[in-house]
């Protein structure tokens, strides 16, 4: 059984034409999948494409101007606000974009010790705390520094740490390589990878392709809120002849190693 | 024209230096690339090329002699995250004619279209604000550009035609580009030659 499964799911806006005239801004249309456990599905799109919408609205974080449609399960329940609420931060754990998702007034140690005790999971020891770091090669230090002190490769090792304190089920990582080198990149994704191989499901939101291909099993394109491809990561090898969608051969061959080549799709 | 530097060094406050003894060179018509790990200084020689920042050993010149004092600077520095480089308050038109009234080849070639220049920044997408970026940059009066990861952010079909669009106006206006990137492969399609840095 798939442990989330999203059915024509849709998201708009409320937006105001005149102080009267209301209209309804459709960002993301008609997205349904599945993601089961022990996989890495990769959601790749151009900037704008939808991609952390859909994240946003899986977590129950969307602005209050926003009507979602469409049905979401986990687990097989029915994921409505209620059970969002339940499940966000402790089986399902989002990693955002960029370090200013951090408290910028809490140590790091402090902020782990939240995540923990949100999963009732409460951390009871230093021990503890020395071994969760420790697992992501950091300094048993690191817990006395504030976010402005940590490199964007240390605070992203940090919010895997926090994913894993709370040991949720469903990983869903928004632009894990955002403003990462190459070597940060992979160590990030190695862990992403672990997480999966230990039977939990994650989601890798990228439009780095080249990159995530590395450690995805399925790839989902999304474009202008719609899903346009749905492929198999092994697919995207070669000429690109395996892949089912003309839209994902297009973004592929578009790669500098594959020939920057024009494909219309 | 020639945009040389040479034994440049640079450190911040006397720390202990984030460049030194570097030499490069970019002729015009030319994109040479620059790639190295982070933290090695890339972005820093490229704010020094444009006279963002000065070195604090070494020289940068054109053709022999200094630039970028009062008037417009012929090296022009474009970065990775366009939003930061746009005033949020002003719209798009106002922006790309900040420096001058852009051509409309050149709006043609890089691909803006005529509604963005009524949107403000945050309204347009990553790949369309970072055209906008470089149409602003790429004025007649510009002899160099400083390209520091500027389609990192952009998915491959949006990096695809921006690059296209660069090399074709490299090659009509006879403008250098110093393309900073950790992406190899990319480079190695849009580049000339890669420095190591």
């Amino acid at each position: 059984m798939s442990l989330l499964a999203i059915e024509g799911l849709s998201v708009s806006f409320r937006r105001y034409r005149s102080p009267v005239r209301q209209v309804g801004v459709k960002c993301v249309s008609d997205i349904s999948l599945d993601v089961y456990p022990g996989e890495v599905l990769a959601l790749f799109g151009a900037s704008g494409a939808g991609k952390s919408l859909l994240a946003h609205a899986v977590m129950g974080l969307l602005p209050q101007n926003a009507i979602v449609g469409g049905v979401m399960r986990f687990e097989g329940r029915l994921l409505d606000r209620k059970e969002q609420a339940r499940m966000a931060g402790s089986r399902i754990a989002l990693i955002p974009q960029s370090v200013s998702h951090l408290d910028p007034l809490a140590t790091v140690g402090q902020q782990l010790r939240w995540a923990a005790r949100r999963a009732r999971r409460p951390m009871a020891s230093a021990g503890d705390m020395q071994r969760t770091l420790a697992r992501f090669d950091l300094e048993p230090g690191v817990s006395r520094a504030f976010p402005h002190m940590l490199s964007g490769g240390m605070a992203r090792r940090i919010m895997l740490a926090m994913t894993t304190v709370c040991q949720a089920d469903l990983i869903i990582a928004d632009e894990p390589s955002n403003g990462l080198d190459a070597e940060n990149t992979a160590i990030v994704f190695r862990w992403l990878k672990s997480f999966a191989e230990a039977g939990k499901s994650v989601i890798v939101i990228s439009h780095d392709l080249a990159a995530t291909l590395q450690i995805a099993d399925r790839v989902i394109i999304l474009r202008d809120g719609y899903v346009a491809a749905h492929e198999h990561a092994d697919a995207f090898d070669g000429d690109g002849k395996r892949l089912l969608a003309p839209y994902a051969r297009s973004v592929w061959k578009a790669l500098p190693q594959n020939g920057f080549a024009e494909v219309e799709a | 024209m020639k945009l040389a530097a040479s034994s440049v060094g640079f450190s911040f406050n006397g720390q202990s230096p984030v460049l030194e003894g570097v030499d490069i060179e970019i002729d015009g018509g030319e994109i040479v690339g620059l790639t190295g790990k982070s933290g090695r200084g890339k972005s820093t020689l490229g704010k020094i090329l444009a006279r963002h920042l000065f070195p604090t050993a070494g020289k940068v010149l054109i053709d022999g002699a200094p630039y970028g004092g009062q008037g417009f600077n012929p090296v022009q520095l474009v970065h990775q995250t366009a939003v930061f480089a746009a005033n949020p308050r002003w719209k798009v038109g106002r922006i790309v004619s900040e420096a001058c009234t852009p051509d409309e080849g050149m709006c043609r070639t890089l691909g803006i279209r005529g509604e963005w220049l009524d949107h403000y920044p945050h309204e347009l997408s990553g790949g369309e604000l970072q055209r906008v970026a470089l149409l602003r940059s790429l004025t007649p009066k510009t002899r160099f550009l400083i390209a520091d990861e500027v389609t990192s952010m952009l998915d491959p079909i949006a990096q695809r035609e921006v690059w296209r669009a660069l090399i074709r106006i490299c090659a009509e206006r006879n403008i250098g580009i110093l393309a900073i990137s950790h992406d190899l492969a990319l480079l190695e399609k849009v580049a000339s030659r890669t420095v190591w840095l």
